[in-house]
């Protein structure tokens, strides 16, 4: 058995917002013929929610793995700071988590053994372990679902088991690639509120790909809309919204986002296809 | 039936009407394979009779008159059209002829006592071998001339277990010192180790080794007092019954063979060698030699070559019996037939 | 299982034995076959009753060598198989010579184990090994291939490192597939120590069933060579059985 990694365990690590920028300078990448990404230049503040918005195919989670550190871009650059400070990509994205659309849980482990891995892979103690995975896990409201096992949950308690594993190690970056996408439209506006209450409390730098604009405009304080394959930025607006409830869905202010977002996609469609 | 629902009623017929299937199945497979092949002999247009005999082991000098009177002609002259199968490791001869696969086979004489017991009716017609031709070797400067020595010392010996000679040595001469380890079939051990003694056919691992260098001598087992007929060439009683003329040209015929095959071996050698590859001509010369003194005895100087009597039966059963081996001792004229006259009689 | 399905699933088989057995009881009395062709079941029963003693101790022994065979190939298979998913060129490279185990019949090579490893247990079980574990390395090396990219990704984004990786993600996650390996392995394990024991299974006080079946048939004594092989096809329908059972309790955990 190694020994962990010598760093301290995240929870430790700060509350408060989160002081990590992401900077993306000119960044492309191709797959052999296809362009997927081209020269997209864009900045992520500290604590900022940010969603990526586009057309199937459009380059969006090539972009966020490769923010991840899934992917490397053929050219330019990413580059991550903290208070300020160069953060090189290995240390950034050790405080980083990722959230996908299949929950990715382990078949045979129990929530809480699902929980707990991220923390079982940096070598904490076993007692903390459970402790801070419990605690988690009693965050995403899955308290009563903690010894069962993945194929005995719903589809939306597979996603909060998934959440509940991202956030054990108190990320300060957070990267979602359409967490959602796979569920009904009633538990994916539950989910919403809890995720929009989590940044809430714990203030990471969050990063969202979706499909849902309506999704993207509760929870995301900027929204980005690209354009078809290769992605481009198209339109980059902030959003201010000042009620998270259920209602905000139904309010003036919001359907107003909601439809200039729509209308900027639609058209970037659009003008994508005579290329 | 208090327990039996509808659901096991209603699968009761579909069950019975499957399992009788398959068993049907069993029933004929059973029928079809119990028939054995009791064809009759094909008549040619020259009137020859055409028979099967299986040999126990591939060609060798164990079956040289066999083969020396195919080349010679001696089965076509008593009008027989003999094929000569060849056998190797796992060929179960004695239960081939027992069921009529075959017409005549060459098996051990004591296996035509134990088959019985197990419903097997075989009778021989023609012994190849005389004495036992199995034995003990021991390397050429060991100090012992006897199995009755070798029996009272503290040696190794690697033997089959189960051996019928090597229980009656035990208990004529004891053999509480000896040390009896299993016999593997490979002579590379012995030849390692110059105070190991093995079983051996006289006629083939001391040939084996003389060729590698390694002088020995071979310990008969008829020491034991237990020395059965061997290399028996027999058939179903029922056939010997029916066919009791072809038996007694078979017989003949082989007599000559035999006799031709202890005058001159290497032509019938050079043939076999060419059927059994792995055995070169030489080796078979020397193994031939080997075996002379066990084809012939006083009985077969009276009787002539292959001869069997009913004093050597008769002792050969009560061993089998006292020895466990068989449970009770049969009618000694049921194990054989004997009706050829003595002229081919060799010295 | 409840009772009337138990039932229901257990008669058909009980009454087609059944009835196959008085069928070969009767054929063998009507056509009158002699013993040493085909001994009627109730002289198989007898011998299997009167020898009781004898046959138990040789069932044991052949059972021993079953089990410590089964299960050095289990261990040695999911390691070998294991350390050929190390790399592309590991496996390229190695996965062939594995083969050998496959393809090579048994009843050849056991001269030459005897050769290398003398008489007796040793060799009688690794016979048993030779045979068994090509199905254990090729399930687990495809059980490990099948890991679903996505976990390991998840994996490689907490940075676990290869033996986490190995003992965390691909063992459980190869374990279904290990499980069929080892069922196969498990009556594979029995043909491997009979056939080991048909050349290397005399010496020691106890004759195990190969030994049996050889002295049987020499003694044609038929209806102890069906008494035996019965033994032995008992021992690897139990060996089969546990392993299959513990594959169904596994499969619930694991499965997918």
């Amino acid at each position: 058995m190694l020994p962990p990694m010598s760093f301290a365990p995240r929870a430790e690590a700060s509350s408060g917002t989160s002081a990590l920028t992401i900077d993306l300078r000119a960044v492309s990448r191709s797959y052999g013929s296809v362009h997927a990404v081209d020269a997209v230049t864009l900045g992520i503040d500290a604590g900022e929610f940010v969603a990526l918005i586009g057309p199937s195919g459009c380059g969006k989670t090539t972009l966020l793995r490769m923010i991840g550190g899934l992917d490397a871009p053929d050219s330019g650059e990413i580059a991550y700071r903290e208070h300020d400070r160069v953060l090189s990509a290995e240390l950034a994205l050790q405080r980083a988590a990722i959230c996908f659309q299949e929950p990715r849980l382990l078949p045979w482990r129990s929530v809480l053994a699902n929980v707990e891995l991220p923390l079982e892979l940096l070598g904490v103690e076993r007692d903390e372990r459970r402790e801070r995975a419990m605690a988690s896990i009693g965050r995403m409201r899955l308290g009563d679902a903690a010894d069962r096992l993945p194929s005995q949950l719903s589809g939306g308690m597979r996603m909060r088991a998934a959440m509940a594993r991202a956030l054990v190690t108190r990320p300060r970056l957070l990267l979602l690639d359409e967490p959602f996408g796979a569920l009904d439209e009633v538990t994916r506006q539950e989910l919403d509120e809890e995720l929009y209450a989590l940044w809430e409390q714990d203030r990471f730098t969050a990063v969202l790909v979706t499909h849902s604009i309506p999704e993207a405009v509760f929870l995301a304080s900027r929204c980005v809309v690209f354009s078809p394959r290769p992605a481009r930025v198209l339109v980059d607006r902030s959003i201010a919204i000042d009620d998270h409830s259920t209602s905000v869905r139904t309010s003036d202010d919001f359907n107003e986002h909601v439809r200039f977002l729509s209308t900027a996609l639609l058209s970037g469609m659009r003008s994508g296809r005579s290329r | 039936m208090p327990g039996m629902s509808n659901l096991m009623i209603k699968e009761l017929p579909r069950a019975i009407s499957r399992a009788l299937r398959i068993s049907s199945v069993v029933i004929v497979a059973l029928a079809l394979g119990s028939c054995g092949d009791d064809r009759a002999p094909v008549e040619g247009a020259q009137s020859t009779e055409r028979v099967r005999l299986q040999l126990n082991w591939v060609p060798e000098p164990e079956f040289g008159g066999i083969y020396a009177a195919e080349a010679a002609g001696y089965f076509k002259d008593e009008g027989l059209d003999v094929e000569i199968i060849k056998g190797g490791p796992g060929v179960a001869a004695p239960q081939l002829a027992a069921s009529g696969s075959v017409e005549f086979a060459v098996v051990g004489g004591e296996q035509i006592l134990t088959l019985r017991g197990a419903g097997g009716m075989l009778v021989g017609i023609y012994a190849i071998y005389q004495d036992d031709p199995m034995g003990i070797m021991v390397h050429a400067n060991s100090p012992f001339n006897s199995l009755e020595q070798l029996w009272n010392s503290d040696s190794t010996v690697a033997c089959e277990a189960n051996l019928s000679w090597v229980a009656m040595l035990n208990r004529r001469f004891g053999g509480k010192s000896l040390k009896l380890i299993p016999h593997t079939g490979s002579v590379a051990q012995f030849a390692s180790d110059p105070k190991l003694a093995q079983q051996c056919f006289v006629f083939a691992e001391p040939v084996t080794l003389d060729a590698q260098g390694v002088k020995t001598r071979v310990l008969l087992s008829k020491e034991s007092g237990f020395n059965p007929y061997n290399a028996v060439v027999a058939t179903k009683a029922s056939y010997a019954k029916g066919h009791p003329e072809t038996c007694r040209k078979l017989a003949r015929a082989l007599q000559r063979g035999w006799a031709r095959y202890i005058e001159s071996p290497e032509e019938t050698n050079a043939i076999m060698a060419k059927l059994n590859p792995a055995m070169t001509k030489e080796a078979m010369d020397a193994s031939a030699k080997r075996q002379e003194p066990l084809l012939q005895s006083a009985d077969t100087d009276r009787l002539g070559l292959g001869a069997m009597t009913v004093e050597r039966w008769t002792e050969i059963g009560k061993q089998l019996v006292d020895l466990g081996k068989i449970g009770s001792a049969p009618d000694p004229t049921e194990l054989f037939v004997w009706e050829v006259a003595s002229n081919a009689s060799v010295k | 299982m409840k009772p009337d399905a138990f039932v229901a699933r257990a008669l058909p088989p009980l009454i087609a034995i059944v009835l196959t057995l008085l069928a070969w009881e009767a054929a063998v009395r009507i056509a009158e076959i002699p013993a040493y062709l085909l001994p009627p079941p109730t002289r198989v029963a007898s011998v299997l009753w009167d020898d009781r003693v004898a046959l138990a101790w040789s069932t044991g022994r052949t059972a021993t060598a079953t089990l410590t065979g089964f299960l050095i190939a289990a261990v040695l298979g999911v390691v070998i198989g294991s350390v050929l998913t190390l790399s592309r060129w590991v496996e390229r490279g190695l996965y062939p010579l594995t083969l050998l185990f496959q393809m090579v019949p048994l009843v050849a090579i056991a001269p030459l184990l005897v050769i290398w490893l003398g008489n007796g247990m040793r060799t009688v079980i690794a016979a048993s090994v030779v045979v068994a574990i090509f199905p254990v390395i090729a399930n687990t090396v495809g059980g490990l291939r099948a890991t679903d990219p996505h976990l390991i990704e998840l994996f490689d984004l907490h940075r676990a490192t290869r033996w986490q990786r190995w003992r965390k993600l691909g063992v459980p996650s190869a374990v279904p597939s290990m499980l069929i390996g080892l069922r196969i392995a498990a009556g594979l394990a029995t043909i491997g120590a009979l056939v080991g024991e048909f050349v290397a299974g005399f010496g020691g006080d106890v004759a195990p069933l190969g030994i049996v079946i050889m002295t049987s048939m020499r003694e044609f004594r038929t209806e102890k060579v069906f008494a035996a092989v019965g033994l032995a096809a008992l021992v690897g329908f139990a060996l089969f059985g546990v392993v299959s059972v513990l594959a169904r309790i596994a499969s619930r955990r694991f499965g997918a």
